[in-house]
């Protein structure tokens, strides 16, 4: 049987050794004058020790602060692991980072899917009336998609998913992501719709088979949606 | 400080930036951001969470060294106990600071909120909306936690009560060296701090006017698609009536009032009170919280559905209800934003006999306002 002493001894050796890691990973993260190459090394290293929140605690803060700064850092790869970081976090400026990238394109620390990928991780966000826009309006099939899978938390998109789902001349993968996110926003309207497309033999197969999984998939008491408003 | 992140075309945030920029410059013009405390001021509707709780802690900021009013009070120390954007937390504890006198409330409530936080800490800065990213010209950083452990210090002798707690936290450790050392400075004022003459306590909120408007035709669904008036679910008998949303994504909030209202169930069933009562809570977000979505939840939460215990929504608009019962509650574009803790006793006519409101309520709570009602019913 061990000795409580010798273990306490060695959870505090541990705990320094944890410490002074973590401490050492984030002088380099914040190092500007390192290659990025090694401060996204570092920047790994610190975000495997924040899995250990209890033992991180005293560092989170300055790791947040890092982050933010890391989010503007000229080096794209960083800028981009910085924002993946702290849009997880539903980090306000990482979202208002995103949202004006979406706005300003040519300025956009990442794509634009990206950027709609990383905005849908808080349905509490303000991204929804831009993901409507692009939704309509982006040329890009891949950006329209990642709209279409933002706005699964918007119930003011229900109208607007439905005609991108059943709009023939419409991407196949504009198509798919609208029914997804119609299926988990309101099952009456996607099923009103995807029993039209299982009907239409001349319909993709695709969207057809799509369709016919996510009625398989709807709920028990799948009722409401035909409100007065 | 660095520039923000504001999207261009964000004219709405803008204008509210702009607005409580003006109010924290001019002196005296703590009633007008008072006036900016409850969630659903119109001057967060259409942003997204994280905007709207930060736009109202820069607000609330604006309140330290105010002559804060008593009923201001409220607003902040529900988000002490509740809440979990740091930023929004640390606002509270600098704003408590402007009372006229320290609160005795507001120590356990701060202790409470530094565990909750404490691993999701962040440096703050209050002087702009905007400051995201500290400035080393400004001095050293700032975190939440030290702001609220600023404001223990700043309680002094309202805090002793709390003193224990407060060795206790320091003896466990596990703060940055920035954070200790408030935490010591804080341990040390409460220590330091005069003791209160006898029998000084905090003064007593003034009460909030009950809402009395006539609901009785708003149509409402239950978790198994069932429709009913207002006036057809709960008059009759006395009703407990709470609201919440599915997607709420605080677990001190909608999921905990859920959860309270399987165990008061529970406690009924032990009394044989269970038809006596009707159970219910209403979403705040009734389109997306469709009837499957509530019987999911209630279910996960430990709700036993039955006739007198069900989840609504609103068929219609959520309006008449949000003026009639005067709810706390703001929207973003796409759901709720920023929320109140809300609950209701409603007599058999369907009138609000008692409302517990932006803080935590228990069980027992809530029983003996349902005997209080009864023994109204019964008269003298």
């Amino acid at each position: 049987m061990s000795n409580p002493d010798d273990e306490d001894a060695d959870e505090a050796i541990e705990e320094a050794a944890f410490d002074s890691g973590t401490v050492a990973a984030l002088n380099a993260f914040g190092d500007t004058s390192r290659p990025p190459a090694d401060r996204l090394d570092a920047l790994r290293r610190i975000s495997l020790a924040a899995f250990d929140a209890g033992r991180f605690q005293p560092h989170q803060a300055t790791f947040m602060q890092m982050l933010r700064t890391a989010a503007t850092d000229p080096d794209a790869a960083l800028c981009a692991t910085a924002i993946d970081i702290l849009a997880r976090y539903h980090d306000q400026f990482a979202q208002g980072l995103l949202l004006q990238g979406l706005q300003n394109p040519s300025a956009a620390a990442v794509p634009p899917e990206i950027a709609l990928r990383l905005l849908s991780i808080d349905g509490h966000s303000s991204a929804g009336p831009i993901a409507q826009s692009i939704l309509t309006g982006s040329g890009n099939p891949q950006v329209r998609a990642q709209a279409a899978y933002l706005l699964s938390s918007d119930p003011g998109a229900v109208a607007l998913l439905t005609a991108r789902m059943t709009d023939k001349a419409e991407h196949s993968a504009v198509r798919q992501a609208s029914a997804i996110s119609l299926h988990t926003l309101n099952g009456m309207a996607f099923s009103l719709a995807a029993r039209n497309i299982v009907d239409d033999a001349s319909d993709y197969p695709e969207i057809r088979a799509t369709s016919r999984t996510g009625l398989a998939l709807l709920p028990d008491n799948n009722v409401g949606g035909g409100d007065t408003v | 400080v660095s520039a923000s992140p504001t999207p261009p075309g964000a004219n709405a945030l803008l204008l509210a930036i702009g607005r409580i920029e003006a109010l924290r410059a001019a002196p005296g013009n703590a009633p007008a951001l008072v006036e900016l405390l409850p969630p659903d001021s119109p001057i967060y509707a259409g942003l997204g969470r994280g905007e709207a709780e930060r736009l109202r802690g820069y607000a609330m900021a604006g309140l330290e060294g105010a002559q804060l009013p008593a009923h201001a009070l409220a607003s902040l120390f529900e988000e002490l106990e509740t809440g979990l954007n740091p930023y929004l937390v640390a606002a509270a504890a600098k704003a408590v600071r402007g009372a006229a006198t320290p609160p005795g409330d507001a120590a356990a409530l701060l202790l409470r909120a530094i565990q909750r936080i404490r691993r999701t800490d962040e440096i703050v800065a209050f002087d702009r909306f905007d400051a995201f990213v500290h400035d080393p010209a400004h001095g050293p950083p700032v975190t939440a936690l030290m702001e609220l452990m600023r404001t223990l210090a700043w309680l002094g002798a309202q805090a002793r009560g709390s003193i224990e707690a407060m060795k206790a936290m320091k003896a466990a450790g596990g703060f940055s060296p920035a954070v200790a050392a408030e935490l010591d400075a804080a341990v040390e004022a409460v220590s330091a701090a005069a003791p209160l003459p006898c029998c000084a306590k905090t003064p007593a909120w003034p009460a909030v006017p009950l809402p009395q408007a006539d609901l009785g035709a708003i149509e409402l669904q239950d978790q198994d698609g069932a429709v009913a008036s207002f006036a057809e679910a709960f008059y009759g008998r006395p009703t407990v009536l709470a609201f919440f949303y599915t997607r709420c994504m605080n677990p001190e909030k909608c999921p905990l009032t859920v959860a309270k209202l399987g165990r008061l169930q529970r406690r009924l069933a032990a009394e044989a009170l269970e038809d006596e009562v009707n159970l219910a809570a209403i979403t705040y977000d009734p389109a997306f919280d469709l009837p499957w979505r509530l019987r999911r939840y209630g279910t996960l939460l430990g709700l036993n559905f039955d006739a007198r215990t069900r989840l609504w929504r609103t068929t219609g608009p959520f309006e008449p209800l949000r003026s009639g019962l005067d709810l706390g509650v703001g929207y973003g574009p796409a759901t709720v934003n920023q929320h109140r803790i809300e609950l209701f006793v409603l007599d058999e006519a369907g009138r609000v006999a008692e409302a517990i409101l932006r803080r935590l309520w228990d069980e027992e709570e809530v029983l003996a306002a349902l005997r209080r009602l009864a023994r109204e019913a019964v008269g003298p």
